[in-house]
């Protein structure tokens, strides 16, 4: 697995339930921190209270008082009516807890405030330094903190220090070896670092993980990133098949166990188990299940289920699948928010870098997620496209290089699609055709088809600039193409065909008043740059080097190259 | 939890009746109410002459009557335990502790009813020196701990976990302040109690967290180790005014609580009680304990009141010095820093 996904489609089309780093407290509020039974309580410990109101009763002092009050809220029973009354003619008792919540409350995690607007590097990177200054005391005074240390470890990782995130989250998970909420925060490190067997290892040498049911989620999942299966599947299957009265519980499983179903064909099952994961959900496991349905699986998550505080993911992949990437764009600032060291949530909005209202957002999106993954391909190919369409091609076609150069790049299509439109706006068209040539034909063979539309209606836009009749030519040659395609699972091609018809039809005068076309970069390093591009395509895509028939070349030989039926 | 009617049982029925060695009973102090408010038990004093004795009346026939037979038992059990308890501690001549002066039965309206008679202690440590209260000079708060330790160590050394140290159960007689309520104890040489099947014997206010959420360890860790964590809470409630437990407890989120909604495992609670006790204690302790002897006393609450049972004891006896709950050490602290505050204040 490489640790950043290189295209859109990886980015979507591939999730699984890998467990939330939530704070200590939201986790133990979404339920993830509770044991299977709740005890009773005794009746020892009623008798305690009993005891306490008669000590009251015969001394009535205010250390009786004190006594009966801290009892009963330790019982839970803070609604009882001495202990309000008590508290409220001896107030000294609830001020003193009141006063000691503040003193936890100034230490807590509390992340920079979510605003619509998508926050600078330069606010998360302070934010986490000066968490980590203060982090880094706190242990120095204390090193018995778990949960600092996870937090440090957190903190670390935002910062993209991922060694010293290791070295801290060891140190929580020695002094709290058997921790679920610690183990899970593990797992997701893990996952982030692309360390899967670490994690798989982890959770496979933790005492609870077949009998707790979000150690045994994790562990589906991650197993199933390896493309292996858990040793914990059977056992799952079995769980879930009891009636369970905390379905909150075992959503998250339900959820993991019914996208490895999906992902071995079986289908009815693993509606079924989503369909069991969303009676109760998580926001993972509603993000999951939203995710199977952008997938195009057929299934309707309830109106109840999105309840769910936080569902940041689940709402902006709703929002894409309803072509609302305006929406989708504030969700991913939340979701961002609560996990700034992923690149999940930048990949997703910068992918609205072709709607012009959206740009600025997207390109911010990706100059963000960039700091933090600096090798993301989606990331490098997406601010390249905001770069070529402000006119900045040299910064565009920079970014493209660094992104074909990433060791492991095998994002194809999308760079030539990429260069295609930095050699339009560089002013050089021929060029530019042949790219998006090249690039829908790689589409193509490649089987993905929408991607080849797409292609065509961003080559449709870039022709009518030099051409209008030939772009809208292009453009309803696709839309011919597209009656074939069921365009409800491809939210993109449905916005860029709305774009491309807003755009095409005042193209043409735009250009000629806003002539000036970027010379640079220069034509040589553009060919060297697609020549490079596709030797590395393989050879069975067929438009490797072997089968290019250069622009140059046909108009030297007299072929006819206007034809660029798709 | 609705209060029931109290139902008077033949144990409150003992005013002005002579027990044994011609002690009579006086005047009643407390009753037991149960859990079903039929009485289980009730407190009295006693006179002889100029003497006056505690009484703790067991009432079986109104258990008989109105519970199962297995109460009874339990019942029973704890009667034998308390008193077999009590003899041990007479036999041991542990002077630090209440003794016992008799026990027996009286019929009463044609009832038997159980006793056991005690030393009267007439005011506890929680009259005498009210928690919190500022009046109250340190070194005296420190005296009266170093005397509840050595009365710890006493019991411990006779293989007996008290469990129900706090403020109430101190009580000073003839100038010294020895422990009383043997109710909650239990012996390692005696069969075991009913009370040692439950998470905890005393009161839950008090109690160390780990058996607040029901975690099980070994008979030293779960009752020695229990009233190191009791007597370290005593210490913090004297100065603070309020047990650690409802600190450290009170303020975690509602879902990890321990008697809420769900249920949660010690071992998920328990970075969180760390985190808790890491943030608030040194706060508090350096508001409510004078500043010369705030961070000894802080170490001491650390080392005495850690949120992990495996930390709690003195680090020396951990690392394998002297007994893994060993409480000399305290004791010695504490007659230390009651040394510096006893300085201080003539000082001043």
């Amino acid at each position: 697995m490489s640790r950043h996904r290189s295209s859109l489609g990886q980015v979507i089309r591939s999730r699984q339930v890998i467990p939330r780093w939530n704070s200590a407290d939201n986790a133990a509020a979404l339920g993830e921190r509770s044991a299977a039974r709740k005890f009773t309580i005794s009746d020892r410990v009623q008798r305690s209270l009993r005891i306490a109101r008669q000590e009251y009763e015969l001394h009535q002092s205010e250390a009786t008082a004190n006594e009966y009050v801290q009892t009963a809220r330790i019982l839970g029973l803070d609604q009882d009516p001495l202990a309000v009354e008590l508290a409220t003619k001896f107030p000294r008792v609830p001020t003193a807890l009141a006063r000691a919540r503040t003193l936890r409350v100034g230490e807590g995690v509390t992340n920079p405030t979510v605003t619509d607007n998508v926050l600078t590097v330069d606010d998360h990177r302070a934010w986490a330094s000066e968490r980590v200054h203060h982090l880094r005391s706190v242990v120095r005074a204390a090193s018995d903190r778990p949960l600092a240390w996870a937090e440090l470890s957190r903190q670390f990782l935002i910062l993209g220090e991922d060694k010293k995130s290791w070295r801290a989250m060891k140190a929580a998970l020695q002094l709290a070896p058997e921790n679920v909420y610690l183990t899970r925060c593990a797992v997701r490190m893990f996952t982030h670092l692309d360390q899967p067997d670490a994690a798989l290892r982890l959770l496979q040498e933790h005492s609870g993980t077949s009998a707790n049911p979000w150690l045994m989620a994790a562990d589906v999942a991650i197993a199933s990133v390896m493309g292996r299966t858990s040793r914990n599947m059977r056992h799952a299957h079995d769980v879930l098949a009891r009636d369970r009265t905390n379905a909150h519980r075992f959503s998250e499983l339900a959820s993991a166990v019914a996208t490895v179903e999906m992902e071995r064909g079986s289908r009815k099952r693993g509606k079924e188990l989503f369909m069991k994961s969303l009676s109760a959900p998580t926001e993972n496991s509603l993000a999951q299940a939203q995710w199977c349905i952008s997938q195009g699986e057929l299934f309707a998550i309830p109106e109840s289920a999105w309840n769910v505080s936080s569902s940041h993911e689940a709402l902006a992949l709703a929002a894409r699948s309803h072509v609302d990437f305006a929406a989708m764009l504030t969700s991913c600032v939340a979701w961002f928010a609560e996990e700034p060291f992923s690149s999940r949530p930048a990949a997703l909005a910068s992918t609205a870098c072709f709607d012009p209202q959206l740009r600025d957002r997207a390109k911010a999106f990706a100059t963000l997620g960039l700091e933090y993954a600096p090798d993301n391909t989606i990331l490098l190919n997406n601010r390249a496209v905001c770069y070529a369409y402000e006119g900045l091609t040299e910064l565009a076609f920079a970014d493209l290089g660094t992104a074909i150069n990433t060791p492991g790049f095998t994002n194809f299509g999308v760079a030539l699609a990429t260069l295609g439109l930095v050699c339009f706006r560089s002013g050089q068209p021929l060029l530019g055709r042949e790219c998006y040539d090249k690039c829908i034909d790689y589409f193509k063979r490649a089987g993905e088809m929408e991607s080849a539309l797409r292609a065509s209606v961003h080559l449709a836009i870039e022709e009518s600039r030099f051409d209008l009749a030939a772009g809208e030519k292009v453009l309803r040659e696709v839309r011919d193409r597209c009656l074939r395609v069921d365009r409800s699972r491809f939210p993109e091609l449905n916005a860029v065909l709305t774009v491309a018809d807003q755009i095409i039809p005042t193209a043409a005068p735009a250009r000629a008043e806003n002539a000036p076309m970027r010379a640079m970069p220069a034509r040589d390093q553009l060919v060297h740059f697609e020549t490079q591009l596709l030797e590395r395509i393989p050879s069975h895509f067929g438009v490797g080097p072997a089968t290019l028939l250069t622009r140059d070349s046909a108009i030297n030989s007299g072929l006819d190259v206007s034809d660029r039926s798709i | 939890m609705s209060t029931p009617a109290e139902v008077l049982g033949p144990a409150e029925r003992l005013l002005n009746v002579e027990l044994v060695d011609g002690w009579v009973v006086t005047n009643r102090i407390t009753r037991d109410p149960g859990c079903t408010g039929q009485s289980r038990s009730a407190c009295y004093c006693a006179k002889k002459g100029d003497e006056t004795a505690f009484v703790k009346a067991f009432d079986f026939r109104g258990e008989e009557k109105t519970r199962t037979v297995d109460q009874l038992n339990d019942m029973t059990a704890e009667f034998i335990n308390e008193r077999r308890v009590h003899e041990i501690c007479r036999d041991n001549n542990l002077t630090r502790v209440t003794t016992i002066i008799g026990s027996g039965g009286v019929e009463v309206s044609g009832e038997v009813v159980h006793y056991i008679i005690c030393e009267f202690a007439e005011r506890s440590l929680r009259e005498l020196h009210p928690p919190g209260e500022e009046v109250i000079a340190p070194a005296e708060r420190l005296l009266a701990l170093r005397q509840v330790t050595s009365a710890l160590e006493q019991l411990h050394g006779a293989s007996i976990a008290h469990q129900d140290v706090k403020p109430s159960n101190a009580v000073r007689h003839d100038g010294v302040f020895k422990l009383t309520d043997l109710g909650s104890s239990s012996c390692k040489h005696l069969p075991p109690a009913p009370h040692d099947l439950e998470w905890f014997a005393g009161q839950p206010a008090y109690a160390p967290y780990e058996l607040l959420y029901a975690e099980r360890g070994s008979w030293e860790q779960r009752r020695l180790g229990c009233d190191i964590f009791l007597l370290g809470n005593m210490a913090f409630t004297s100065f603070v005014g309020h047990s650690i437990t409802y600190f450290v407890v009170g303020t975690l989120p509602e879902a990890m609580k321990p008697f809420g909604d769900h249920a949660v495992r010690f071992t998920e609670v328990l970075p969180d009680l760390v985190e808790n006790h890491r943030q608030m204690i040194p706060e508090v302790v350096n508001v409510c304990v004078p500043a010369v002897i705030a961070k000894e006393f802080l170490e001491l609450i650390d080392t005495m009141c850690h949120p992990d049972p495996q930390r709690r004891g003195h680090p020396k006896n951990i690392l394998g010095s002297g007994s893994r709950y060993g409480l000399e050490r305290y004791r010695s602290k504490f007659d230390q820093l009651a040394a510096i505050a006893r300085k201080l204040s003539v000082a001043a």
